[in-house]
């Protein structure tokens, strides 16, 4: 979607799955519509900075766990597995 | 207490009110359990109210006893000028009713039907009010004339529910209850439908309470909104004082440099007022979305739930008086 090195990469998908929360209770808890959850996992939208943080927070993992200005390894990547 | 307002149009006849319904510390009782403990109302002439509220918060039990085909345990019900429980012939003929399901006359046609039902509103014709309904125009209003002649049996799920809602208003009532009268309807049907409950208010001045689970229809149609839950109205007013009443978070959506930000806030301006003086021009696409009326009303069901209606109510009146 955005050029050069603005775009922000996240795992809230796949944080959510392994949570086995849906995209409603994460809409709620963080106050947001529940499309936009939609918005944000598929990288349309970017969270404020502040709206962020509180997305780190509901799954109670640092903000790198959830954003990063590069793409996350695939699961199952020699990256992963020795993390 | 809703206090009544002046009357919008001043000349009356002598003795007519504006208070089309008055409903004080209405209870039902069944056995034990109290359906309604303390329902308190009103509704002036011209008004359309909603009244909402989860399955078995006594909706239609309160409709049933302001129709009168039901006996309240206790509470001052004023409809129409009359107490429902004594209303006689005079007083029906200027209710209007459409229930939640209504499937009889298989073997009408809807035409003959209608001017049949019609023909018993004659004698209560006013000069005010001429009754009944012309069937022509009538059919037409509901937009069921391509299909006047059909016998009522063959009817579709949405034909049939714009049959029930003219057989609700042949006789012109002053006071309409419907029961979830879109139940079954297409969009384009209910557009429709909500292009006639706003000719019924605006033009005839008629007083409409209906229930309905669509609560983007409810805003759309009512001027104002009630929330029953528990036996209890919780929340009375328009859509947008109900929205304004829960401190849900706004959404704030921007683009910059091409790329789309969300935040969400519960102070949207002073965050957008932020915003530009950080960016000024570089800010575009700006969105802010308020709680809809679904997100209210689930906030103020799931409040009550929680044993916390007090403090629903409350916040309610606070915010009321802070308007007023």
């Amino acid at each position: 979607m955005s050029s050069g090195g603005e775009a922000i990469y996240n795992r809230i998908a796949m944080l959510r799955a392994e949570r086995g929360i849906s995209r409603r209770q994460l809409a709620d808890a963080i106050g947001v519509h529940y499309q936009t959850i939609g918005y944000l996992e598929r990288g349309e939208y970017s969270p404020s900075l502040h709206l962020a943080l509180r997305i780190a927070r509901y799954f109670e993992v640092p903000v790198e766990v959830v954003f990063a200005t590069d793409p996350f390894p695939r699961l199952g990547s020699d990256a992963e597995r020795s993390a | 207490m809703t206090v009544m307002s002046e009357p919008r149009v001043p000349a009356r006849a002598v003795g007519t009110d504006d208070a089309v319904l008055d409903i004080r510390d209405l209870r039902m009782r069944y056995g034990a359990t109290d359906v309604l403990a303390g329902v308190t109302f009103a509704a002036r002439r011209g008004e359309v109210i909603a009244l909402l509220g989860p399955n078995g918060a006594g909706k239609t039990t309160t409709i049933e006893i302001l129709e009168g085909f039901r006996m309240r345990s206790a509470g001052d019900v004023s409809v129409l000028g009359a107490d429902p429980a004594r209303g006689g012939e005079q007083w029906r003929a200027r209710l209007g009713v459409v229930l939640q399901s209504w499937r009889d006359h298989g073997r009408w046609r809807v035409r003959e039907l209608l001017a049949h039902l019609g023909s018993y509103y004659a004698p209560y014709a006013t000069e005010r009010i001429p009754r009944p309904w012309d069937v022509d125009e009538l059919v037409d209003a509901v937009g069921l004339s391509a299909h006047a002649a059909k016998r009522t049996g063959q009817l579709s799920g949405g034909q049939r529910r714009r049959l029930d809602v003219a057989i609700g208003i042949v006789g012109r009532p002053e006071l309409l209850f419907l029961d979830e009268p879109t139940a079954g309807f297409d969009p384009e049907a209910r557009r429709e439908f909500h292009d006639l409950v706003h000719r019924l208010s605006d033009l005839d001045e008629t007083t409409i309470l209906l229930t309905t689970h669509d609560l983007d229809e409810a805003e759309k149609l009512a001027d104002r909104i009630l929330v029953l839950a528990g036996g209890r109205i919780v929340a009375d007013g328009s859509a947008d004082q109900l929205s304004r009443l829960m401190s849900t978070e706004a959404e704030v959506r921007w683009s910059r440099d091409g790329q789309r930000f969300v935040h969400s806030t519960a102070d949207a301006t002073g965050y957008v007022r932020e915003l530009f003086r950080q960016y000024g021009e570089a800010v575009a696409d700006l969105e802010v979305r308020r709680a809809s009326l679904e997100d209210t009303y689930m906030a103020l069901v799931h409040e009550f739930e929680a044993g916390r209606h007090d403090a629903a109510v409350h916040a309610f009146e606070a915010q009321r008086r802070g308007d007023a």
